[in-house]
């Protein structure tokens, strides 16, 4: 393929620019830094491969809108066509015009590109300075690597898609690690696999213990039946060495049955009977016997009883009675005497008292003689009321006379003095004419010390005035009060008629007094308020008026005279009449004394209380006489007792002459009672004596009776006495007892007993012996127990783990965990698969690539090579089993690459490069790209280079992009495209 | 003549492991593990909600290679189960969990009539004191039946009303299964059998409608392949008509679910997209998901190459996980054509040109030796089939046309 002609609508720093190619030999464009040299190689490449919207944005040229081209190109198999690519159009993609008119898509266009790439296209066709300069970075050790690489696919893509394959592989599965992932899945899964094969044996014990389950239920059946034979045998040995001592028992009781005799004659419960008999005998035996011993004593006793009294009959007894009686009156009597007796001193002594009291002349004979009859009383009252009466009005009117006496004193002495104070005759004349004077002057003067003085006087004659009217008054009152008493007294109107007056006088005389004396100082006052003349004149009138007043006064009391003077005459009748009366009482009280001498020395007033006194003195002084009399009649009568008493003890007690009277009585008295005692037990004894012989009778009746039961009861035991039927009682019971035991034995031992054998052996056989057959059986049945607990515990066990085995699901679980592990390992396993083919297949068809190309390659190179080194080196070795590339001189030197110059180096890289380019485009004949990759090279080195350039580029289009200007020289002018200012060259 | 109804299943492989299952967080690899069972559950219930007069299964009710006690325990606990409703239950081993190879000595109710050896037998099920059904099967006593059974097969007492016949086999056109008891399908309709009760195929299907010969298909999906609803048949038989009727059983089921991607032009979208599309599936159960992915080329396999693919799956389920019926993605696949390479490539000289070529030519066994040589790993790597080999050779010219061309 062959670049023709490149039109540049933009693109960088390209604007509207079109560059026609030449159409043989090598293609040189030339261009100064930032000509635009790389860009016009991108435009390139973007016309053949498009590029990304991002890269075709940074190429937009900033001048014109338009970005994009064409490019002509001369293909062998399809002719001449163009492409256009232009940014803003199909998204960058190409549209191909043909020569014949057709248009063809970026598909079409990559095949004609035979699905190159840019980047293959890169890596084989186009090569720069900036390669060779990458070199020395690679490591020495990976560059003959990196160089076959480049050789092989014009890149490092395999190398590093080789190495990265790797590393995944590196990280999937290591045949001998342990950290990568299906490493580790392994050995997990190894292990799940451990734990499901144990889980599996384990739940494959379940059919085991499932049998052995059944084997133990066997075994335990059987231990079951022997331990029940064993407990069986043993209780049976148990008991029969319970039975053992009752066996022995047994055999005894029947050796002593044998020894007693068939048949013991014994009356039916005869010992109770005999019993019973003797309980009733006994009692009455003894009952009779002491019924017998009384009779005896009671018969003793009554015959002595009947010595007794023998002489006393019934006449006597009688006498006897009635003295006793009578000796109980005397008693009574005898108290009664001392009774009366006391009484009689007593009144004699109270009798004798009050006469010494009474003071009178009397004693105890004269007493008895009075005789008060029944008037007297009254009539001695009398008296002495009327001596009260007479005494009471005598005084009263001894006192009236003094009163009267008195009055007319006062009256007098008043009347006396009231004379005093009249004025005289003459004086009067003189005031009423002075008066008369001073009034026809109807002025009076009175001096001061003159009023002074007449009022000293007047002030006190007023008082003495007062004074004298309150004395008359007080008289008179006192006056009437005497005169009220006194008529009370006398029971006289009269003496109240005076009494009255004597008040009423009283009065008015100190009423006028009090009123004379309130005028004279009225008067006295006005004196004083009038003028002296006034005083004067006044003095006068008052003097006058006072003067009128005492003669008034002086009147009254002549008035007052004169009735005291009437009553004084009433009085001294009132004095005969009492007179009279008392000489009247005298003469009765006189004919009284007469009567009765004692009451002469006593005042009349006590007669009433001596009467008293006498009345009661007699009374006692009579009782007095009468008790003496009683007393009399009593003490004769116990005289005549006595001496009855006296004559009957003496025939039958000696020296009663001599007893008092109290000891006769005594003596009565026990006599009586020692013969009623007599009698009484005489009658007890005799009725004792009848009630013991009926008694004795009954007892001796019972008694045969039962003594004949008892002799019943012998008789029929065939014995002779109480203790041989005792005996034979004893014998008869010893023998029951003995059968009861044997029989209640053979009760107890009846299984033994029906086996002879058994019984016969038993009775022999040891104890000792037996009871250590026994424990041996007890220990079997023990170690049989325990069997069969361990054996139970064991099938518990056993069916505790089988229900465990049922219900854990572990292998169940560990073998879903596994299939899914398994699972997982698989899938990695697969992982791996891609990934190792993949690598494997890098691997494989590099070297077949390179067995297909690498010679023809090699030999390129070495011919290139010898060419550009002027035959210095002839062969170039491909890296063979780890070793790098290698040289080989004309000496048949051989140098590795990192030994030789850079030049070299650059040398062979183009070699290689170049060979890879032709061998490459035999099919594909792409424009090779050269961009200033000869820097390093010196003028001859250059030369040969362009030479090969130029023979190369017969075969196909090479495009050599440079800087240098030197290189022109060594092409022809028509190969040259320059670039300056955008300015195309030829 | 009265009817009967009865549950027909197979295949219940209780306890066994998902295959493909990988980098399961705890919880679902848990539930994964309870699967089984609670399909097992499943079965026990319908069986009495239907009130059936028995239940059949017809063989590989567990694996004797990864024989756990606890699928046998279970196993006793749900015919217990069954045997408190007067459920009874005929069952004949397959190859799977042949007679001679089961280690656990476990002993099942009385309810279950279990077909004892090789020789084809029966049983006759007696239902209201009457014999109301006569059952035929046999137990695999080996790993391997290889000769056919079919001819075996015969009615006797034809007083009994149903003639019910068990068949733990392949048939002969399926070649994707182990060819155990082969039979073709015109042995066993000739026979008047009123019902064939078959076992082995995990995939169900109606062999034919009249008279019904049908593999129930295993119970819960063990497998990426094993997709959908898994269950039993409840059947009901009378003299004039058969009824059949599927049950799904699975407690997790696995789907296949495609997601496009061409919408997305940043993965974060591409997440959203899964979790719609995982979503929309979720009803009753919770799912498996093999989920694979539609969309550009070349934006696939970038993302796929840088493992970012891998991560919004990983959100994805991390998301997913905690609900109720949680979806977990167990496998994905980005739909890269790998096997369309520039055919430019393979023309030119170059050494791309030569590698893609080399490619193509080589066989990759001896390549991986490394690995599959070695002692340990030896005993847990499995071998690729043609077609995964060719899928690594096709992913490994990438990465090298990738690296290449990249740099």
């Amino acid at each position: 393929m062959y670049i023709e002609k490149a039109t540049i609508y933009g693109f960088g720093t390209w604007v509207d620019k079109t560059i026609e190619f030449p159409k043989l030999g090598p293609v040189v464009i030339y261009g100064e830094n930032e000509s635009g040299k790389s860009t016009l190689q991108a435009f390139i490449l973007f016309m053949l491969f498009g590029l990304p919207p991002k890269q075709r944005n940074f190429y937009k040229p900033r001048t014109s809108g338009k970005m994009g081209g064409r490019l002509t190109v001369i293909d062998p198999d399809t002719g001449r066509f163009t492409i256009e690519r232009l940014d803003t159009m199909r998204n960058g993609a190409a549209l191909c015009y043909a020569e014949n008119g057709a248009e063809y898509d970026e598909t079409w266009l990559r095949s004609r590109l035979k699905g190159m790439t840019e980047q293959t296209y890169r890596s084989i066709f186009s090569f720069s300075a900036s390669d060779l300069a990458n070199l020395p970075k690679m490591k020495e050790e990976d560059l003959g690597e990196v160089l076959l690489g480049i050789g092989l696919t014009g890149s490092t893509a395999i190398h590093s898609l080789e190495t990265s394959l790797e590393s995944q592989i590196n990280r999937l599965y290591k045949p001998s690690g342990k950290k990568p992932l299906i490493n580790e899945q392994l050995s997990k899964l190894e292990a799940r696999s451990n734990h499901l094969q144990s889980e599996k044996a384990h739940e494959a014990t379940y059919r085991e213990k499932k049998e052995k389950v059944l084997k133990l239920y066997d075994t335990i059946e059987e231990t079951q039946q022997r331990l029940q034979k064993n407990k069986a045998t043993l209780t049976l040995n148990e008991r029969k060495l319970q039975a053992l001592p009752d066996l022995k028992n047994y055999a005894s009781v029947l050796k002593q049955l044998e020894q007693f005799p068939e048949k013991v004659p014994f009356p039916e419960n005869g010992m109770e009977r005999m019993q019973q008999v003797k309980d009733k005998l006994l009692p009455i035996k003894s009952e009779h016997a002491l019924l017998q011993e009384n009779q005896k004593k009671y018969g003793e006793t009554l015959s002595s009883l009947n010595e007794n009294f023998k002489e006393v009959d019934g006449e006597k007894l009688q006498y006897a009675y009635k003295l006793r009686k009578q000796a109980e009156e005397y008693l009574a009597e005898k108290k009664e005497i001392i009774n009366i007796q006391k009484q009689k001193e007593q009144i004699e002594n109270q009798v004798e008292q009050e006469l010494d009291q009474l003071h009178i002349d009397l004693n105890k004979e004269l007493l008895h003689e009075i005789n008060l009859p029944f008037h007297t009383e009254k009539t001695w009252s009398q008296l002495k009321t009327e001596q009260d009466t007479l005494a009471i009005e005598q005084s009263k009117h001894v006192e009236e006379s003094h009163q009267l006496k008195k009055d007319r004193t006062r009256l007098l002495s008043q009347a006396e003095s009231l004379e005093e104070n009249l004025l005289s005759e003459e004086r009067v004349k003189e005031l009423k004419s002075k008066i008369h004077e001073l009034n026809s002057n109807n002025t009076g003067t009175f001096s001061d010390s003159e009023l002074r003085s007449d009022q000293n006087t007047w002030e006190k004659w007023k008082q003495k005035k007062k004074k004298t009217y309150q004395a008359v008054f007080f008289y008179s009152l006192g006056l009437a009060i005497l005169l009220g008493v006194i008529g009370t007294i006398v029971e006289t109107y009269t003496y109240y008629m005076f009494a009255g007056v004597s008040i009423i006088v009283g009065v008015l005389q100190w009423w006028s007094g009090k009123h004379a004396l309130t005028e004279v100082e009225a008067f006295t006052n006005a004196k004083e308020n009038t003028s002296v003349t006034m005083v004067e004149k006044r003095e006068a009138e008052q003097q006058l008026l006072k003067h009128e007043n005492v003669s008034t006064e002086i009147a009254t009391l002549e008035a007052q005279l004169k009735s005291l003077d009437h009553t004084f005459a009433g009085w001294q009748e009132r004095g005969e009449q009492l007179k009279n009366r008392q000489t009247l009482l005298n003469k009765k009280i006189e004919n009284e004394r007469q009567q009765y001498s004692f009451l002469l020395g006593i005042n009349v007033i006590y007669w009433p209380d001596v009467y008293h006194h006498l009345k009661h003195l007699i009374r006692q002084s009579r009782e007095e006489n009468r008790l003496t009399e009683t007393l009399n009649q009593l003490e004769s009568k116990q005289q005549r007792f006595f001496q009855e008493l006296k004559v009957f003890l003496s025939s039958f007690i000696k020296g009663t002459v001599d007893k008092t009277q109290e000891d006769l009585l005594t003596l009565l008295e026990e006599w009586i009672q020692g013969n009623e005692k007599n009698e009484s037990q005489k009658l007890h004894y005799q009725q004792l004596y009848k009630e013991t012989t009926e008694q004795l009778h009954s007892a001796e009746k019972k008694l045969s009776i039962y003594e004949a039961a008892h002799m019943e009861l012998l008789q029929y035991a065939e014995v002779d006495g109480e203790n041989a039927f005792y005996k034979r009682a004893n014998l008869l019971a010893e023998k029951e007892q003995l059968q009861e035991t044997s029989s209640r034995l053979e009760q107890l031992l009846q299984p033994f007993l029906h086996e002879e054998n058994t019984h016969n052996s038993l009775v022999t056989s040891d104890e000792t012996e037996m009871v250590e057959h026994i424990n041996r059986e007890k220990q079997r049945i023990t170690m049989l127990e325990s069997d069969l607990e361990n054996q139970r515990q064991l099938i518990a066990d056993v069916k505790a783990e089988l229900s465990q085995l049922e219900s854990s699901g572990e292998y169940s679980e560990a073998l879903h965990v596994f299939s899914m592990e398994k699972e997982e390992f698989q899938q990695s396993v697969r992982k791996w698969a891609v990934i190792k083919t993949a690598k494997e297949m890098l691997v494989e068809t590099k070297r077949k690539y390179r067995d297909k190309y690498l010679a023809r390659v090699m030999e390129k190179t070495n011919e290139y090579f010898q060419l550009l080194t002027g035959e210095k080196y002839q062969n170039v070795y491909a890296p063979v089993e780890g070793k790098v590339f290698q040289v080989e001189t004309t000496d048949h030197v051989r140098f590795t690459v990192n030994e030789l110059s850079q030049g070299t180096k650059d040398q062979l890289y183009i070699s290689l490069r170049l060979a890879i380019s032709e061998i490459m485009s035999e099919k594909h004949r792409l424009p090779f790209i050269l961009d200033d990759a000869f820097v390093h090279f010196d003028s001859t080195r250059t030369e040969r280079m362009f030479q090969l350039i130029k023979a190369l580029s017969n075969k196909q289009q090479i495009l050599l992009f440079t800087c240098n200007e030197d290189f022109i020289k060594y092409f022809e002018l028509e190969n040259i495209i320059q670039l300056k200012n955008s300015v195309r060259i030829n | 003549m009265k009817s009967i109804r009865f549950l027909h299943a197979a295949d219940l492989h209780l306890d066994s492991p998902f295959i493909g299952l990988a980098h399961a967080p705890k919880s679902v690899l848990d539930s994964i593990r309870e699967s089984t069972f609670l399909a097992l559950d499943n079965l026990v219930q319908t069986a009495i909600e239907k009130q059936v007069d028995f239940v059949l299964i017809t063989g590989d009710l567990f694996d004797n290679e990864k024989q756990s006690l606890k699928a046998q325990i279970r196993l006793k606990k749900a015919f217990e189960l069954l045997a408190s409703q007067n459920i009874m239950v005929y069952l004949s081993y397959g190859n799977h969990d042949y007679i001679k190879g089961n280690i656990h000595p476990i002993t099942y109710p009385d309810n279950v009539c279990i077909f004892p050896d090789e020789q084809v037998r029966s049983f006759v099920h007696y239902k209201e004191g009457q014999s109301a059904a006569k059952i035929y099967g046999f137990s695999y006593e080996n790993r391997a039946v290889t000769e056919g059974k079919a001819s075996e097969y015969i009615i006797s007492d034809t007083t009994i009303p149903f003639h019910i016949a068990m068949l733990h086999g392949s048939i002969q056109s399926n070649t994707d299964h182990d060819m155990y008891a082969p039979f073709q399908l015109s042995e066993l309709v000739e026979k008047d059998f009123h019902y064939w009760a078959l076992g082995h195929i995990h995939q169900r299907q109606v062999l034919k409608e009249s008279p019904p010969v049908i593999y129930p298909g295993n119970i819960q999906g063990r497998h990426r392949k094993e997709t959908g609803e898994k269950g039993c048949y409840i059947v009901e038989l009378s003299a004039s008509s058969c009824k059949t009727q599927f049950i799904p059983l699975q407690a997790i089921q696995y789907t296949k679910l495609s997601v496009n991607a061409i919408a997305c032009s940043e993965i974060h979208q591409l997440e959203q997209e899964i979790q719609k599309a995982c979503r929309q599936i979720i009803r009753d159960h919770p799912q498996m998901v093999d989920l694979s992915i539609v969309g550009d080329q070349k934006k696939l396999a970038a993302w796929d190459q840088e493992g970012l693919l891998e991560e919004v799956i990983e959100i994805s389920n991390a998301s997913m996980q905690s609900e109720l019926h949680w979806c977990h993605i167990f496998r994905y696949r980005p739909e890269v054509d790998y096997s369309t390479i520039d055919p430019f490539l393979y023309e030119g000289d170059h050494f791309i040109g030569e590698l893609v070529r080399q490619i193509d030519e080589a066989s990759i066994e001896p390549l991986l030796k490394d690995l599959f040589k070695q002692k340990q790993a030896r005993k847990y790597v499995e071998t690729f089939s043609e077609e995964e080999v060719a899928k690594i050779k096709n992913e490994a010219q990438h990465i090298l046309i990738k690296g290449l061309m990249e740099e």
